[in-house]
């Protein structure tokens, strides 16, 4: 029997245990869009994006029993998904001929570089060529600076958010954050 | 060091964070079809995942409660010797002092005479040695 979403969340916060299948698919609804894009962002490829957002669903569903409701359902999906991202990135990394071949910078640039069909108020802010440089810096980062800068600047969460997200303390991601938009302003003059 | 104004801007000027964001979204966007589809495979994927996980963890009760059958049958009550009881308490050390003596009533087992040899000459080194080594605890 499908619920309400305040029914939902209600329920969530007592845990996933006894949530249906059905019940479920109104949690992914309400989150798939952010995981897809913050997976996106992180591995570079829509596709592998798509694969490790089904992925991060499956093992919520699975693993349901093991969440207390410490944390918000968003942040502990964020925090699944950044893990299999982190485990695809280095699985990717040992399978160097793709790398080689540059299958993988064709869909870097199909994914940073697809032109934007709807006019945005926003794109007048900052030209492309410096967006895509500001992308192209964020891809340099270090796997947890790259990581907290997309929470921070993309899903617009708070420092203990994050903290919450990649177990670390806030101090931490202050840190990273700090580092991570250095670096950027190193690179990238406005 | 982190600069104080830090915590409220973050270092980044508005407009990049807004272009940031902006582009992330678009970069995220896809049609209804493409939620929908992923909401479909993610559902199959959930129906695949239960049923595997429900056969294994049935085989597992069925195993341990066969084990317990087994255990059961093997451990009958008729098949039980009972022990021996005693109401002497033995002391072990007193058993063991009294099988050593019991071997030496009895004298060297013919199997080992050449050890006892062998022990009686190095006994005999010993001796000669042993003035040498009260010489040196002398000094």
């Amino acid at each position: 029997m499908s619920m309400s979403l305040p029914a939902l969340a209600a329920r969530v916060d007592e845990g996933f245990t006894e949530i249906s299948a059905s019940d479920f698919d109104q949690i992914v609804q309400q989150h798939q869009r952010r995981i897809f894009r913050m997976l996106l962002l992180m591995v570079r490829n829509p596709e592998d994006a798509d694969n490790l957002t089904q992925e991060c669903f499956l093992r919520a569903y699975t693993s349901r029993e093991r969440f207390r409701g410490a944390c918000s359902v968003q942040t502990w999906l964020l925090r699944i998904a950044v893990n299999l991202a982190r485990d695809h990135i280095r699985n990717r990394r040992a399978g160097f001929w793709k790398r080689l071949l540059r299958i993988e910078d064709e869909s870097f640039a199909a994914v940073y570089e697809a032109p934007c069909e709807l006019p945005s108020p926003e794109r007048g802010l900052i030209a492309r060529e410096k967006l895509d440089a500001v992308w192209r810096v964020v891809d340099e980062l270090s796997a947890r600076q790259k990581e907290v800068f997309l929470l921070r600047f993309v899903e617009e969460m708070d420092l203990k958010e994050i903290a919450d997200v990649l177990n670390l303390r806030t101090g931490t991601v202050k840190a990273q954050l700090f580092r991570a938009i250095a670096r950027v302003r190193e690179q990238v003059q406005w | 060091m982190i600069p104080n104004h830090f915590s409220s801007n973050f270092g980044l000027p508005d407009n990049v964070r807004n272009s940031l964001r902006n582009d992330a979204l678009r970069l995220g966007d896809r049609s209804n079809e493409f939620w929908a589809r992923q909401q479909a495979s993610i559902r199959a994927r959930l129906r695949n995942a239960e049923p595997a996980r429900r056969p294994r963890l049935r085989l597992a009760l069925v195993a341990v409660a066969a084990a317990f059958c087994a255990a059961l049958l093997l451990d009958t009550p008729s098949d039980r010797q009972p022990a021996p009881r005693s109401d002497v308490q033995v002391d072990p050390d007193q058993e063991l002092l009294q099988t050593i003596e019991r071997s030496l009533a009895a004298g060297t087992p013919r199997a080992l005479a050449p050890v006892a040899l062998a022990e009686d000459s190095s006994l005999g080194v010993n001796q000669i040695s042993n003035p040498h080594k009260e010489y040196r605890d002398a000094n």
